[in-house]
């Protein structure tokens, strides 16, 4: 056994070990990637510089600087008061209610985050299920559907999307034109079977859909001023990625920017503020940055690369559409983040196969509509569906694994079904 | 100051198998919010309280504070029903089974430390000898009293 060798025995070992620790969930998955992170470094498999390089801070600044700008505009009432309203626009009809609750959960996840606005949607949603004397599990389902699908929209909806962005240098528009014209028809054709399912025998007392409409909106306002200061900045952010490639500005520079000015003109308070951001996730980021680049060091990624090429036969199409399906089933059995952090090198060593950088964009949208979508397939598939359900424990009606498993998977596929003939019938 | 010198020794107490209705009826002669609930030889097992009570009978996502600010939506007719559903129920399926305690030999500093703990939010301490029996009982008042005697 050569030098090579041992290295990347011991790198795919500590590799193999993260990842099954990570599935596993038995310890916090920042503190099981960053024990990986160093043991990479303490066992020579990667130097501390290099493990530095190999974190994509473009990806923790813009994901820092989304956060903090959602944690001081969700005090100001704004994703409640849009809640609301979208169930009084349908005059507390509950079909209506669960079709424009998960229209508002779309969008917020596209053009914030999806896990803050299950957060926010979540209660509002149990709260008028609760009035409506209606099961709240269709809506729940749904809405974890929805936040995965408008998530997929856009560079900034979904942490996959962010790293792959990053990554390759990709912009918000480039993610606007090229995946998000897929999510509409993918929305819609979700929602068919719900209704078959759940939608139809949806029926609400006329004295309870009255009890909707009796919902001020207005009251769930709870910082007019601070609403107009967050509204601008999150204007003034989105105005920055839509120019993001003539500004030549990185979108961890747009959103930083974004959260700095926001800071210093609502006057929110910082500690208490920053106390919030997940940093639970910037860690295990970090952490994942750092395995990977240890066994992109030893040499496993090139290994793997070759091996996906002979399975396809270097044939372009069969590459494009294998990574999509993978990576939709893989990102419903494990989190997709760390599926993602590691498939990204990998598509990058399959440059010279395909003949330059340009060449790779359709491998690029692949994993990044596979990585989403396929958070729908299970109720662990993405951080989103694992707050839902602790949502719903919490509030007396648990969701149960099997049971979002035998409506998401199937949903999930048929997505990806849909997405093979949109990326085939626009990339290949 | 130790707690022996300031404890209110007439301490009124309910047996965990008191209804709700029965122990709420006690608290409001009396004017409390806040009940021991004692076993067997007076050992001291929890505390019943108005706030616990209330919070049992709201929705689990307004109970955890994912929803603390519910000013936009009208009352909500459950809520009541449940709270009336909890009258017959047993204090010991609401009481804080964890309520911390103290000793006659601790010092008011403690118990006043207890009272601010923003992540117990408790309003009395009882007072318990060696063997866990409930000897008395400790509030905010009972501390600063001593001040203006």
């Amino acid at each position: 056994m050569n030098f090579d060798d041992s290295h990347l025995i011991i790198a795919t070992a500590i590799f193999a070990l993260t990842y099954a620790l990570i599935v596993w969930e038995r310890f916090n998955r920042a503190v099981v990637a960053l024990s990986g992170a160093v043991l990479m470094i303490l066992l020579g498999m990667v130097t501390q510089e290099a493990a530095i390089q190999g974190v994509d801070f473009n990806t923790i600044g813009l994901l820092v600087g989304m956060m903090a700008m959602v944690t001081i505009s969700r005090q100001t009432g704004m994703f409640e008061y849009v809640a609301i309203l979208s169930a009084k626009t349908m005059k507390g009809d509950p079909w209506g209610c669960l079709v424009m609750l998960s229209v508002v959960t779309a969008v917020f996840s596209a053009l914030l985050d999806n896990v803050t606005t299950v957060m926010l949607i979540v209660p509002i949603t149990l709260l008028v299920t609760e009035e409506l004397k209606v099961s709240p599990y269709p809506f729940l389902a749904v809405e974890i559907l929805a936040s995965n699908i408008g998530g997929a929209a856009t560079l900034i909806g979904d942490p996959p999307n962010i790293m792959i962005g990053s990554a390759a240098h990709l912009t918000f528009m480039d993610f606007v034109i090229n995946v998000a014209p897929l999510m509409p028809f993918v929305f819609v054709a979700t929602l068919i079977p719900i209704w078959f399912l759940y939608g139809k025998k949806m029926v609400a007392d006329p004295a309870d859909q009255a009890k909707i409409m009796q919902f001020n909106e207005r009251d769930a306002i709870r910082d007019v001023v601070l609403l107009r200061k967050c509204l601008g900045v999150l204007g003034l952010v989105g105005i920055g990625f839509i120019f993001q490639h003539p500004l030549h500005l990185e979108a961890a520079t747009i959103a930083l920017t974004g959260a700095a000015l926001l800071f210093l003109i609502s006057g929110a308070d910082f500690h208490e503020n920053i106390e919030k951001i997940e940093w639970t996730t910037i860690f295990f980021f970090i952490g994942l940055f750092i395995v990977v680049a240890g066994i992109e060091h030893a040499g496993l990624l090139n290994i793997m690369a070759e091996w996906v090429l002979n399975v396809t036969e270097g044939n372009f199409s069969a590459t494009v559409l294998m990574i999509l399906w993978v990576s939709a089933v893989l990102s419903a059995l494990v989190d997709n983040i760390p599926f993602v952090a590691t498939m990204i090198p990998m598509i990058n060593q399959m440059e010279g196969a395909f003949g330059g950088k340009e060449a790779l964009l359709p491998l690029w949208w692949a994993l990044s509509i596979g990585a989403c979508l396929g958070g729908n397939g299970s109720l662990i598939g993405a951080s989103a569906n694992v707050i839902v359900a602790g949502f719903a424990d919490r509030a007396g009606h648990p969701i149960g694994f099997i049971r979002f498993l035998r409506l998401g998977f199937p949903l999930m596929l048929m997505s990806i079904v849909i997405s093979t003939g949109y990326v085939y019938w626009r990339f290949i | 100051m130790i707690v022996q010198e300031i404890m209110t020794t007439d301490v009124s107490f309910v047996t965990a198998d008191t209804t709700i209705e029965d122990a709420v009826g006690i608290m409001r002669k009396e004017k409390v919010q806040t009940m021991p609930v004692v076993g067997p030889d007076r050992l001291f097992v929890g505390m019943f309280t108005v706030r616990l009570f209330l919070k049992k009978a709201l929705p689990g996502y307004i109970r955890s504070g994912d929803l603390p600010d519910v000013r936009f939506a009208p009352d909500l007719p459950q809520f009541h029903e449940t709270l009336n559903k909890m009258r017959t129920a047993a204090v010991s399926t609401v009481m804080d089974a964890n309520h911390p305690t103290v000793v006659a030999e601790n010092s008011s500093l403690e118990c006043a430390a207890l009272l601010i703990n923003p992540k117990r939010r408790i309003r009395s301490v009882p007072v318990v000898d060696a063997a866990n029996r409930l000897i008395g009982l400790v509030t905010g008042w009972d501390i600063i009293k001593e001040l203006y005697r």
